[in-house]
């Protein structure tokens, strides 16, 4: 009996990671997330979206939700003296990149959460060490507040300063999929491998549900 | 695990007596899970580094050439520029004081004998000689 009881609850978490990881099957679109409502006038769901936002990346360019126009994009927060979980994160983010280096639809945006620290130069020397392109990858800088904001009110992430924290910033390792709608469409765990594997296929999900949209 | 040793046993530690052996068993056991825990956030559990950013250890001749000058890094860190098969590498690396000689030394171990090194067991006693002498 108690064999059987550890037995089910162990499928019953193995059923609830699962569907943390993927929560809809390979057919069927992906959820959106974030709070919704009903717009009586226009008798229609809102949907959660990405704020407006202008910050700069490792060029001096201009980064605004423009930049992201017909693609769909992954999210980041992290610094580059960060001692923990951000190498992880960025070697995860490289796969990602390498993945899909030769598709315009798909696009990368790390925010740096150190902006004092990380100026443009450091960005891009940064993403320079690293070997992207700025067409594909953007680190983008810019005001403290702005960049938190974000963090907390649109991607629904934590990214902030800690002096108790070991670098001096607290923030999610999580990997954040927007579509071209400025929606959110996932969340993933960067610093774990088999969630940015979920990630990547959801990224073709992603792409695939557009297109089929797009011809209807 | 027979008279040979365990599973990380290689061309290195033939010599070694019985009981040095099994320490080396120990040490490799302890020191990954120390490496897991300090070092490969950024060098990676594979020990390939990041791009240009962050050394790799694996097959890394500047980490092969010279032991001592390794174990005082991973206790003081590392501030200057250092070359890495051909490559230059500037990102500091931070100091890990908290860490004891013992420590040190089964990380050394670890990563001395792990991606195809083959350098053996570095025993504490050879290790604490060493940190006293870094600063």
């Amino acid at each position: 009996m108690k064999i059987l009881l550890i037995t089910l609850a162990s499928s019953l978490l193995y059923l609830t990671m699962f569907s943390c990881n993927s929560p809809t099957k390979e057919n069927e679109t992906l959820p959106i997330l974030g709070r919704r409502y009903f717009d009586e006038q226009k008798q229609d769901t809102v949907y959660h979206q990405v704020a407006d936002f202008a910050f700069v990346n490792q060029d001096s360019t201009l980064v605004t939700p423009n930049t992201f126009d017909g693609k769909v994009y992954v999210t980041d927060f992290f610094f580059t003296s960060c001692p923990t979980i951000c190498p992880v994160m960025k070697k995860e983010m490289l796969r990602v990149y390498e993945e899909f280096e030769d598709n315009n639809e798909v696009a990368i945006l790390s925010h740096t959460i150190d902006p004092e620290y990380d100026t443009v130069g450091l960005l891009h020397d940064y993403a320079e060490r690293l070997g992207v392109s700025s067409d594909k990858w953007h680190f983008v800088t810019g005001d403290k507040q702005a960049i938190y904001d974000m963090g907390l009110k649109s991607y629904m992430v934590t990214a902030m300063e800690d002096e108790e924290a070991p670098g001096g910033f607290i923030h999610s390792g999580a990997f954040i999929l927007v579509d071209k709608d400025l929606r959110i469409r996932g969340m993933y765990d960067g610093t774990v491998p088999e969630q940015v594997n979920v990630l990547m296929n959801d990224i073709r999900r992603l792409l695939r549900e557009e297109e089929e949209l797009a011809a209807s | 695990m027979g008279c040979d040793g365990g599973k990380f046993q290689n061309s290195a530690t033939k010599e070694l007596s019985y009981s040095d052996k099994l320490r080396y068993e120990q040490y490799m056991i302890q020191g990954q899970q120390l490496y897991l825990a300090h070092c490969s956030n950024c060098h990676q559990e594979d020990g390939t580094g990041l791009g240009r950013l962050i050394p790799p250890l694996a097959q890394s001749d500047y980490m092969l050439e010279n032991q001592a000058r390794t174990l005082c890094l991973i206790k003081y860190g590392l501030e200057e520029k250092i070359i890495v098969n051909g490559t230059e590498y500037q990102q500091p690396m931070p100091a890990n004081e908290a860490l004891s000689d013992i420590e040190i030394a089964q990380i050394a171990t670890y990563v001395y004998n792990s991606w195809g090194h083959e350098k053996g067991y570095i025993p504490v006693k050879a290790v604490s000689v060493q940190i006293d002498k870094c600063k």
